[in-house]
């Protein structure tokens, strides 16, 4: 009995020892640097994106510009919270564990200092500028199966008369069609047909 | 509720404050590629797009038909084959861009003096009736056969277009189409066949001319198709990829490797 009062007392001891630890260790704990995100921007442009939509058998021609998204790069310098295990030993005291590391972290949180932001490329590529129709343009038009293509304009309005192809019998079930544009060729869309099988 | 419970309900909330924020993730396009033309396809176009984008690219060579296979089940989401794609892949939503053509080639070593074939030779030099390279004009030497895998587009291709109704056959086999190439470096008296751009950077072989139409001519009819496969219509990234594979200065490495392209 007098040797379980004396365990209970080192054991109570120990924990109301420990209490705050997590804080203390969290405060005292050196500067680290991390790397967050901020926010997406529009970098430089990539180039044009055409999009062929078609409405009840017309097929109409319109762009968009495309450029690099960037994002915000931010250099942060903080303490991290530290003292997690200790924090779990109190957790016996009425959970006062908690609250330990709770302030632990509160405290990292606060010690955020931002060193610099810098915009860096995302990787992604987004719209940067408004939709126009697209008259006038050299529209290339392959045929995987076969391996033809065929060169056709857009009109004033910008459409383009796929009537008499659309209607052709070919074993063709898929129609690639693309934009040639200073020289360089732009895929647009695929031409679905494999409803014909 | 028990003490046990509580305690580890009171340990659960406190991991639960712990944990990492989720990462932020940049674009990475990943694509597969058949090993015929890895190189030009990853060495010049994906690490070019690269350079001016920034955009990265991971490319795992496989067979044609494997990396469509990738492409179908969504681990890839672009693939490069020599292999047409079938109309029920067409109907499952792949779409399919043929890129550029590279002539067929049979290949051997330097060590065989031989040039010129009819077809009726070559087929019956892949089926084994002609087993010793002095039978059509060579040194006395066997004959010995070596294929990529029939699970690759050149072994589909080459059975398809010059094999007609005789049997291929093989004394050894590689897992990828290049490597067959590499065997015929490697092996004496070996007889293969590739697609050109791969043979053109080994100087101790040389390719046939078949029924006097060299790879070169127009004419010549063995060839193989080059394309992009995605799921769906290619859009953001793999957009991209697909401009840039089909710019001006794209097409122009391309022709300069000996590929044509086939939308100029």
């Amino acid at each position: 009995m007098h040797l379980k009062n004396i365990i209970s007392t080192i054991f109570l001891l120990s924990l109301l020892l420990t209490m705050g630890c997590a804080s203390a260790l969290t405060m005292s704990a050196p500067r680290v640097e991390e790397v967050g995100y901020g926010e997406k921007g529009v970098g430089e442009r990539i180039n044009v994106v055409y999009m062929l939509e078609e409405d009840e058998g017309t097929y109409t021609l319109s762009r968009q510009p495309y450029c690099k998204e960037t994002v915000e790069e931010i250099q942060i310098s903080r303490k991290r919270p530290r003292g997690f295990i200790v924090a779990l030993c109190e957790l016996p005291l009425y959970g006062l564990g908690v609250l330990d590391y709770m302030v632990a972290k509160i405290y990292a949180n606060a010690s955020e200092e931002e060193l610099g932001r810098l915009p860096v490329p995302s990787g992604e590529v987004v719209p940067c500028g408004d939709v126009e129709q697209a008259p006038g343009e050299k529209v290339l038009l392959q045929f995987p199966d076969s391996e033809r293509v065929k060169q056709l304009l857009t009109d004033d309005k910008a459409t383009l008369h796929l009537e008499e192809i659309l209607k052709e019998k070919s074993r063709d079930l898929q129609i690639n069609v693309f934009v040639k544009n200073e020289g360089n060729i732009l895929y647009i869309k695929t031409i679905d047909r494999t409803y014909k099988m | 509720m028990p003490t046990t419970p509580k305690a580890l309900f009171v340990l659960l909330i406190a991991i639960a404050f712990t944990l990492p924020a989720p990462a932020f993730a940049k674009g990475v396009i990943n694509t597969s590629c058949s090993s015929q033309i890895s190189e030009i396809f990853r060495g010049q176009v994906l690490s070019e797009f690269t350079k001016a984008t920034g955009i990265k690219a991971n490319v795992h060579i496989f067979s044609s038909q494997i990396s469509i296979n990738r492409v179908k089940t969504g681990i890839n989401e672009m693939a490069t084959t020599a292999l047409k794609l079938s109309a029920t892949d067409k109907k499952s939503g792949l779409v399919e861009i043929p890129l550029c053509k590279d002539p067929m080639v049979v290949i051997t070593g330097n060590d065989i003096n031989v040039t010129n074939l009819t077809l009726a030779q070559v087929r019956q030099l892949f089926s084994g009736f002609i087993s010793n390279w002095s039978e059509v004009g060579g040194p006395d030497l066997p004959v010995r056969i070596v294929t990529p895998v029939r699970e690759t587009a050149a072994y589909v291709n080459f059975t398809n277009q010059a094999m007609g109704a005789s049997q291929l056959k093989f004394d050894y086999q590689a897992a990828k189409s290049s490597g067959a190439v590499e065997a015929v470096n490697h092996i004496p008296g070996t007889i293969s066949f590739a697609t050109r751009s791969v043979v053109n950077q080994y100087d101790d072989i040389h390719t046939f001319i078949i029924d006097g139409l060299s790879p070169s001519d127009p004419e010549y009819p063995y060839t193989q198709t080059f394309s992009l496969v995605t799921r769906g219509e290619p859009s953001g990234m793999i957009r991209e990829v697909i401009n840039y594979a089909l710019s001006e200065d794209s097409r122009k490495k391309m022709k300069s490797r000996g590929l044509t392209p086939l939308i100029n």
